[in-house]
Order: structure tokens, then sequence, then C-alpha cells
């Protein structure tokens, strides 16, 4: 069941609301199962099967949880524990990957050895990745003595709570417990007005922001992946209008979550902070699906340059932040190899094909370069003042492309779509304007002839081409220059840690302050108004099936 | 100056007034403290006014919001969901097909291909008789005459047509999926062995991961448009809608028909044109046909006609197919809106095609076994 759906919206969520809240009156335990049970229906409406897939992963995560937590205790088996949670990792990654990269991995095979494998397409359970993320990190948390105590119900609600179980965010189990254990199922007035907005900015940024520039973004990425060309104009809105239609649809996505848990009393972390705002691609990372970046660097990054560190301390050799003046080993041994490696994993988590890993690689290689500027940079330009001045609006800038340039990476269906297209941002597929455009430009065009051609084809006609860029601009002034909704609504810690005083606010975010007044309630019941217009198109979320 | 109030409009004078005068003083301080001695009190009523709108009211607001979501759904189900349809076809064996209405539109598609309606699909399958076309072949054999003439040899048929000028691309897939039992097949061969255009459904179907998402939140809207529209008739619009019988296929058409220009317009042959492309339709005819596990003889094409049929088109590749053309030309056939045959002329027209084609389909039935 999407959240943009009719049945979610106006059947679903009502009804497990008014069964929560009735339930709360009597007992807590009720109402908390009365969510899992809930939450079972939702993930099962789109396939039931999934729920047969699902369960018993769940029930062995909870054993082999269960068994952490008594050995734990014993430190003269220790090496059991660890065993136990080695077994759980690979059985979550086994059982991921068995789902999400087995046809992935028999086309990998075919291309390298030239063979001609075919496996039965294995349909993807809904939310997969988010989920097996979940897991591992539960078990990491309970061997680390993190997690204190655990019942099968709160590790059900942990995995299945309905509104971050099929694209996150990811969650720990320590941050939502404790909201649920002490969460008192009653209609509270405030959350559910608080839950509602955010929702509903949720569901406009998806169902009237994204899904709009989708369709003009959309053609452009079907015509080349069906053999046409971009010249630079349209390449460059292809790249530039997919960014903020993945932008507004997963913050969009983000924000539901974050609005429908809140409705229920329960605080989820944040996802996003205006990423598109970001100075450097490393903030970039810390404002992107940062629970993401949270789980990949406290699992897999922090651990792995740890063991590095060590051996390389052991070996005698230089580290980073040594007084060595030879780090160059270093860099590349502690730095740039584990953040390539765990970009690496990113992009595969993403998705099962060479589009995403080359994504994951990408992103690797920027953040590689931004530590290296990072480490170099203020070497050279000592004037800290200037230099965060020049800066700041330069790393804005090639943030930016560097995010647009990768985004079509991770937009197009094949390397040779996104080569097309890459070819055609840097211009190798000549510069030209649609006729209609052309035409009215003036004495420009006199000026432009040399360079532009016109075309008939180019992003489609004149209107469209003028349209696309429309969308683009309009939707660059929304994420650039207003505070996100979190911004808004920070007077009331709409996510976890995410509270600001009066003192705080500035610009607009001063003006766009949100209380639950008469003049916010009609402007958010415009907004309600033509999201709900704009429901019932096809479109699922871009990260519904990672 | 306000007029001085009197009769059923002065209560409406009075308060103007008073507004005016206070919004004249709270734009005007100097001149207004000249007239009015209450000006802190005004004042104060104003900022009180002014802060009572930025007061916090999490019930009120939760309320507004409540009202504007569930208005604008209200709005937009009926104006552009199955609710724009009329539920008056629904019967004891009938489903809605088709609502002419964007936010609904095809169901049958999805219905077949992913077994949503289980008794309709199982009826095809058993039929001994399956009629393959589009939305045309529909309405040109769900007439009485049809039910008489196979109730009569005691038959079961099934008219496996759908919308959109549905062609082999869907028909193919779906009868390897389906593997119906039939002994003789009736083919519409008007742009049927047609692959160069896929329809909407057909696309959504093959090709959409949602689909079958998409086709059960209809199949569930359905059965809510079902109660709805049987027990509150008035709130249901008049949008065309298809109704499908799930034990023979045949359509029953509701609502308005102004939607589609509705006017009554004579049959002919149209144009001949593409025929450059006949070939190629031929080639795809003899290689569906071959797939089809009857006899070549008990496969029927027929062309049922309309504002511009394509006649010479059927013939020709009827003739490279090898099959018969059972095309009756009856007098005065009409349709009701240029592309599909009113009640009457079908009644008249499938009379006429089953007085042609009867004695090669009871043939048929006669000499091929029922396949178990």
């Amino acid at each position: 069941m999407l959240f943009n759906s009719y049945e979610f919206v106006f059947l679903f969520l009502p009804a497990t609301l008014t069964g929560f809240f009735l339930l709360g009156k009597t007992s807590r335990a009720w109402a908390l199962g009365w969510l899992i049970v809930a939450s079972l229906f939702f993930y099962a409406w789109w396939r039931p099967l999934n729920v047969l897939i699902i369960a018993p992963s769940i029930l062995v995560n909870f054993a082999l949880a269960s068994v952490l937590l008594r050995l734990r205790s014993d430190q003269a088996r220790t090496r059991t524990a660890r065993l136990v949670l080695a077994l759980g990792i690979v059985f979550n990654i086994a059982f991921l990957g068995y789902f999400k990269y087995v046809n992935f991995f028999s086309t990998v095979v075919n291309d390298v050895a030239g063979t001609h494998f075919f496996l039965e397409h294995v349909i993807l359970p809904l939310g997969i990745s988010f989920i097996t993320f979940q897991k591992i990190a539960f078990l990491i948390d309970v061997h680390a003595q993190r997690i204190e105590s655990f019942s099968l119900r709160d590790y059900c609600l942990f995995v299945l709570f309905f509104p971050q179980l099929i694209a996150g965010p990811i969650v720990h189990y320590r941050e939502m417990m404790p909201q649920f254990q002490k969460a008192s199922c009653r209609f509270d007035k405030e959350s559910v007005a608080l839950g509602l907005t955010l929702f509903l900015m949720g569901l406009f940024k998806k169902v009237v922001l994204a899904d709009g520039v989708a369709a003009h973004v959309s053609p452009i990425y079907d015509a080349v992946a069906t053999g046409g060309d971009a010249s630079l104009f349209t390449a460059w809105m292809a790249a530039v209008g997919f960014t903020l239609q993945i932008y507004f649809d997963f913050s969009g996505y983000t924000d539901m979550a974050l609005g429908l848990a809140r409705c229920f009393g329960v605080r989820l972390p944040p996802n996003f902070d205006s990423p598109l705002k970001a100075s450097s691609i490393i903030d970039f990372w810390l404002r992107w699906h940062m629970t993401l970046t949270r789980f990949l660097t406290a699992y897999l990054y922090n651990p792995l340059v740890l063991w590095l560190t060590r051996r390389r301390l052991a070996a005698g050799k230089p580290v980073l932040g040594g007084r060595d003046a030879r780090i160059g080993g270093a860099y590349f041994h502690l730095l740039a190899g584990p953040t390539i490696l765990t970009m690496f994993v990113s992009g595969l988590w993403h998705g099962a094909g060479y589009v995403f890993i080359l994504w994951g690689l990408l992103h690797g290689l920027y953040l590689s370069i931004n530590h290296a500027w990072r480490m170099v940079g203020p070497r050279l330009w000592p004037d800290k003042a200037s230099y965060n001045r020049f800066m700041r609006p330069v790393g804005f800038v090639l943030t930016f492309i560097a995010v647009a340039v990768a985004m079509v990476l991770f937009r197009s269906p094949t390397v040779g779509t996104a080569s097309e297209l890459l070819q055609g941002m840097l211009g190798f597929n000549g510069i030209t304007l649609p006729q209609q455009i052309f035409e009215r430009l003036g004495p420009l065009t006199s000026v432009l002839q040399p360079i532009v051609s016109p075309s008939v084809t180019s992003a489609g006609s004149g209107a469209e081409f003028i349209a696309t860029t429309m969308w683009i601009f309009a939707l660059l002034v929304i994420a650039l220059a207003l505070p996100n909704s979190l911004q808004i609504l920070s007077r009331y810690e709409p996510a976890i840690g995410v509270k600001r005083r009066d003192e705080e606010l500035e610009g607009w975010a001063r003006v766009l302050d949100w209380r639950p007044t008469l003049p916010w309630a009609f402007l958010m019941s415009a907004i309600a108004v033509t999201s709900v217009i704009k429901l019932g198109g096809k479109s699922e979320f871009l990260y519904w099936q990672f | 100056m306000l007029p001085p109030a009197r009769g059923l409009l002065s209560p409406a004078f009075s308060f103007l007034s008073r507004r005016v005068t206070l919004l004249s003083q709270y734009l005007n301080p100097t001149d207004a403290a000249m007239h009015s001695p209450s000006l802190t009190t005004h004042r104060a009523q104003a900022r009180s006014t002014f802060s009572s709108l930025l007061a916090g009211r999490p019930g009120l607001y939760v309320l507004i919001l409540l009202f504007s979501v569930l208005g604008a759904f209200a709005y937009k189900t009926r104006g552009e969901g199955v609710f724009a349809c009329p539920g008056n076809g629904y019967g004891s064996d009938r489903y809605l097909a088709h609502c002419e209405i964007g936010g609904y539109a095809d169901y049958d598609h999805g219905a077949f291909w992913f077994g949503l309606e289980p008794e309709a699909r199982r009826h095809a399958v058993d039929a001994d008789v399956v009629f393959l076309g589009s939305s045309r072949m529909q309405f040109a054999f769900s007439t009485t005459a049809t039910d008489s003439w196979f109730a009569k040899i005691r038959v079961p048929y099934y008219l496996l047509g759908f919308t959109y000028t549905e062609n082999v691309k869907f028909a193919a897939p779906l009868l390897s999926k389906l593997k119906p039992r039939a002994r003789v097949y009736v083919i519409n061969v008007d742009r049927f062995f047609d692959d160069t255009r896929e329809t909407p459904p057909a696309k959504q179907i093959l090709r959409e991961s949602d689909a079958q998402t998409r086709y059960k939140d209809k199949q569930f809207w359905q059965s809510l448009h079902k109660s709805v529209c049987s027990s509150a008739p008035a709130i249901c619009g008049s949008n065309p809608a298809f109704f499908r019988s799930r034990d023979t296929g045949a359509w029953e058409l509701a609502g308005n028909l102004a939607a589609w220009n509705a006017a009554t317009k004579t049959t002919s042959d149209g144009p001949v044109s593409d025929e450059e492309r006949w070939d190629h339709f031929a080639a795809l005819g003899r290689e569906f046909v071959s797939t089809l596990p009857v006899e070549k003889r008990c496969v029927l094409l027929t062309i049922a006609p309309y504002d511009a049929t394509k006649r010479a088109e059927a013939q020709a590749i009827a003739d490279a197919l090898g099959l018969d053309l059972v095309a009756p030309q009856p007098l005065n056939i009409t349709t009701f809106d240029g592309s599909h045959l009113d009640r009457a002329s079908a009644e008249r027209w499938s009379q006429a095609f089953f007085d042609a084609a009867g004695p090669r389909i009871r043939e048929c039935l006669d000499s091929s076994p029922r396949r178990s």
C-alpha cells in the first residue's frame, strides 16, 4: 500500500489510528499489538506472500538476538557470542543477497564468462534493504550491550512499525523502544496536528512536486534509452530535473513517514536536512539519507578504519592525525580506501545493477577528493575567513554539479544511457534549442547561430522545453531558498533531536514558524486539497523497491 | 457613510458599521481619537482578535485539515473516480469492466490477467466457443440473438474482447496464460493482428511492476462502488460504463452516452488504407492461429461493421490465412457512436452472423471432442 494511495490515506490510516486510540484507552499493550497487526496488514497488502518471507526472518533474528543476550553476560563465552553475531550478519546478508542480488549476480556471471545462465526472476520483497540493515544493527547493538532487554512484541514493533517499514528512516532499537514504552497511546491533539501537517507536506512534495517534474524528466531518459541523443541543455535538464525529483520524492516520503509516526506519538530520526544546500560532498552526505549514512558509518566505515588503523600502528606505519608528514599511504589506506568501499556498498545497497555500483563508486571518489582537499586546502589557504568566504559558494556549486552528474547514473536504466547523457552534458552531442525558442531569441539568434542549432526534437516542443525549465527553476527555489519541513516545524521537535528555540529562528524560518493556528490551517488545507486532487496517479516512490 | 439600518438587513448594516468604525480608528488613530473616547478599548479588541487568530488551537486545526482532505476526496472520487459511473449495471453475475473516467477506466484487462474475477476466468476457460477482438466485437455479439443461439445448442460461449481496440499483443499472452478449452474461435479481425500498437492497459499489465496492485485497488473500489451506488444511486454519476457478464463475457452498457458524442451513424466500408502492412498483419495472424489448439477450419474470422469498416483488409488477411471471413452486411445497420453497433443493429447483425457461420460452428463442435 502506497502512502500516496486512496486506500492508505482514507481507509488504512484512519482505521489504524482509530483502533490504536480506542485500544489505547483500555490497554497500552493492546494498542501496540494492534499496531503490529496493522503493520503486517500494510505489508501484506502489496503481496501477501511477503509476510511469509519476512516472518521467518524476523523469528530467526529474534532467536539469534536472544541467544546473544544470554551469551554476552558470560565473559567465558565471548567467542561463541561473536560466532552467533557473525552467523546473524551472514544470515541477513544472504537473505538480502538472495532476493536482491541473485538475478544481478547471474547477469554479471553471464557478462564476464559469456554464458547464458537464466534464473527464474526473484521478486524483491518490499523494503528488504531497509529491514535487513535494521536487523543487522539490532544484532550488533545487542552484542555490544547497547540493548539491555527486549521482547518478541517489542522486536516485531521495531521491525514492522509501518511508517518506517518500507523505506526508512533506518532506526535504532534504542531510539524507538523507549518511545513506545512511554507512549500514552491516547489521542493527543498536538501530536496529531503536527503529524498530519508533516504528512501533508510530504504528500505535497511527492504527488505535486516530484511527480510534477517527473512527467517532464522521465521522457528524456526514455528517449535516450531508446536510442535518442541528448544535447547539452536537454542532458542538463535530465540531470538537474531528476536530482530535484528524487530529492522531493524521497524527502516527501520521509516527511510522510515522520508525520505518520508522530500521529502515534513516536518521533523518528531526521533523514534529510536540505542536502541540496550542502557546500561540500561530505556535507551532502551528512544531510542526504542521514540514517543510511549513520548506519554505514557506524557499522561499516568506523569498524573498518579502526581495524586498519590498528594494523598500521602495529606495523609501525604512520596514521592519519599523527605528526608524521608522510601520510600519503595512510590517506589511501585509512581514508580513501574505506570511503570508496563504503560507498560501493551504499551503491550496491541502492540497487542491483552496474549503474548503482558506479554511482556509489563515484560518490566514494568525490568523498575521497573532498577529504584530501580538507587536509590540503587550509594549508594552501591559511586565512580561514577568506577561505570560507570563497569556498562556500564554490563548494556549493561544485557539490550540486557533482551530485547531479552522479544522479544521471542513478536514474539511467543502463550504463550506455548514462554515458550518452553524460556526453550530452559535456556538449559532445551538440547544443540545440527547440526551433520555436530559437526563432524567438531576436538578436541573440544570430549571435548563437555558430554554436547553437535549432531542433524540433530537443526535449519535445518549445513549450515542453519552457515548462521543464520552469519546473526546475521553481523546485530549485523551494529546495534552496526556503526552510525545509523539519525547520518549519522545529518548534515542536518533529524528529528526534530537531528542536529549536525562538531565538534560533532566523529569516524565512521565523516567518514560516509553524504553529497549529488558523492561518496555518488554511494554508495546509490548500496544500492538502491540491495533494488529494493529484492523488491516484501512477507513481511509486523511487526508494520503494530498495 | 453607511445608510441607516433598515428591516431585514439591519443586523448586517449595524455589524458593518461597527467594523468600519473600528477599522478607521485603527488606521487613523488621530482622527479616531477626536471622535472616539474608547480607542484604547477598540485597539485592545483588535489586538486580541489578531492574537486569537494566531493562537494555537490544535483541535480546530486538525478538524479543518480533516474537513479539507475529506472534501477534496469526495470531490475527486465523485468527479474523477469510479463514482462518476452509475452502479445500475451490476447484477448477480456482472462486474464493472470499464468506467469511462480517467481515474478508473479499465478494470477488465487486469481482472483476467491477474485472476481478480475467477468466475469470469473459469467461464472463459470452459467455453466451447471463444470470441476474440475489441469493443466492437463485444458490442456486436452482446445480444439476445447470440445468447439464444448458443442456448439452443446448449453450448457455453465467451466473449473475450477488450476495450482500447485491444489486439493480439495482449490476447496472445492472455490465451497462453488462460489456456481455454474452446473448440471454436471467432476472431474479429479488425486490426486484431497489429503488433505495432500497444494499448495502455496492455502496456501497464505487461510492463509495469505495480500493475497488479493498481488493479487490485480498482477491485477494492469497485466493491465499494457497488454497495454505495446500489443503495444510494443519486451519489453516483452517469458516465458511460460497461458491465461484463461473468458467465458469457457479454457487455451491458450503462450511463449517459452523451460523453461520446453518441449520435447514430450508419455503417459503411472505409477506404482502403495501409495496404503495405497487410502482409505483416497476415503473417502475425498466421502465427497466432497456429498457436490455437483447434483445427484451422474452426477458426472463423469476422469484422463487426462501423462507419469505416476495414472490410477489404479483413478479406485480404482471411485470404492470406486461408480462413473464412464471415462478415454479413444486413441493411440499415447503425452504430451509436460511429464505432460500435447499437443494440438493435447488433441483434440483427449477430443473428445474420449465426445464420451464416452457425453450420460451421456446429460442425466443429460435433467433430471435435470436448477437451478436459
